[in-house]
């Protein structure tokens, strides 16, 4: 009866034991099904680069690793915990498995900034091509503005010219009248002048010609020559 | 009897071996790995990178403390998980850098997009 009882509680506390030690243990079932989770989660979140997928690559031959450490690492029965080698083992791979997560991650972050950055890069082409146009657009309007400036002082010059011709035209006009009158004046000055011419030919021969006898009545004069109305001078 | 005796001496032979592998490989890796770390701290990874950097270190300690405790298995583990860490690094400051040079460009594009505007905005006078 004492044997029987000494042994019970032999069992017990072995029992005991065993549970202690397998709760301080990790529970590598459930952290290799954590990281094979992570590790998908990743895999669907990188998208397709390459280098991002090589990672995961290394990701899943790590947790493979761990997982055969962890099934062939088992203590007969499957009961309690790890060979301490196959734990080593387990641990390692798990510990890669993670690095292996944040290099993905990071690659996909480098090769997503590389993405957008050629995307900005197309953009900064685009927007310096429409700058130049622009800017060349602009300087065109600057020269043409200056052509314009030039012209609008040209035409203004012209304007002045023309305005000075008008008036040079007018002078012109009146200068002509002017001289057409004092040749028309000059016309009439010369036939009085050839009127006169004769009278004072004839005149001459009366004065030549042998005395008559003398009458009573002396002969009339002829009548004198009309005067030219003067001209001022300078006058239109 | 003889020949159970036999069998159990080669098989220690063979895992001697195979320790003995692990070792040399572990050996053969840490110059490599130093030489890595060297360049990468000379680059601009060290302000990119410093935690990866630091934690490849301390990997490269583990390696040579495994070494010298002839623990082979342990060294090979702790060279490999360096190796990624020198990899990470890497990583860290490629990916730093491609976001600074992103920040950059970005940058240079709306001085040029305000530009742009201005030269819109000012084109007819």
């Amino acid at each position: 009866m004492r044997q029987g009882i000494v042994i019970f509680i032999g069992v017990l506390l072995l029992s005991w034991s065993t549970i202690v030690q397998s709760a301080e243990k990790a529970d590598y079932p459930v952290l290799l099904a954590q990281n094979r989770d992570r590790l998908e989660e990743t895999a669907a979140q990188v998208g397709n680069y390459p280098d991002a997928l090589a990672a995961i690559a290394i990701g899943r031959a790590s947790l493979k690793k761990a997982e055969q450490a962890y099934d062939k690492g088992q203590k007969w029965m499957g009961l309690g915990s790890l060979k301490p080698e196959a734990e080593q083992e387990v641990r390692h791979n798990l510990e890669m498995v993670d690095l292996a997560v944040t290099l993905a991650v990071s690659r996909a972050a480098k090769g997503k900034n590389t993405e957008d950055a050629a995307a900005v890069e197309k953009q900064l082409e685009l927007v310096k091509n429409r700058v130049k146009l622009l800017d060349e657009r602009k300087q065109g309007e600057d020269k043409l503005r200056k052509e314009l400036q030039k012209s609008e002082a040209i035409a203004k010059e012209l304007a002045s010219v023309k305005e000075s011709h008008g008036t040079v035209s007018g002078q012109l006009e009146q200068v002509r009248a002017e001289n057409k009158k004092l040749q028309e004046q000059l016309a009439v000055l010369t036939a009085e002048k050839g009127a006169l011419a004769q009278e004072l030919e004839k005149f001459k021969q009366v004065v030549a010609a042998p005395p008559a006898p003398a009458s009573p009545v002396p002969a009339p004069l002829p009548p004198a020559a009309p005067q030219p109305a003067a001209v001022p001078v300078g006058s239109p | 009897m003889k020949e159970t005796g036999v069998m159990m001496l080669g098989l220690l032979l063979c895992a001697n071996l195979a320790l003995a592998d692990d070792l040399k490989d572990a050996a053969d890796k840490l110059p490599l790995l130093s030489e890595r770390l060297t360049k990468l701290r000379e680059s601009k990874a060290v302000d990119y990178a410093r935690p990866a950097l630091d934690a490849a270190q301390a990997g490269i300690g583990a390696v040579k403390a495994a070494l010298e405790a002839k623990n082979g298995t342990q060294a090979l583990q702790k060279a490999e998980s360096a190796d990624l860490q020198l990899t990470l690094a890497e990583a860290k400051a490629a990916e730093q850098e491609s976001a600074e040079q992103l920040v950059l460009r970005r940058a240079e594009l709306r001085k040029l997009e305000a530009q742009f505007d201005q030269l819109l905005q000012t084109g007819g006078n």
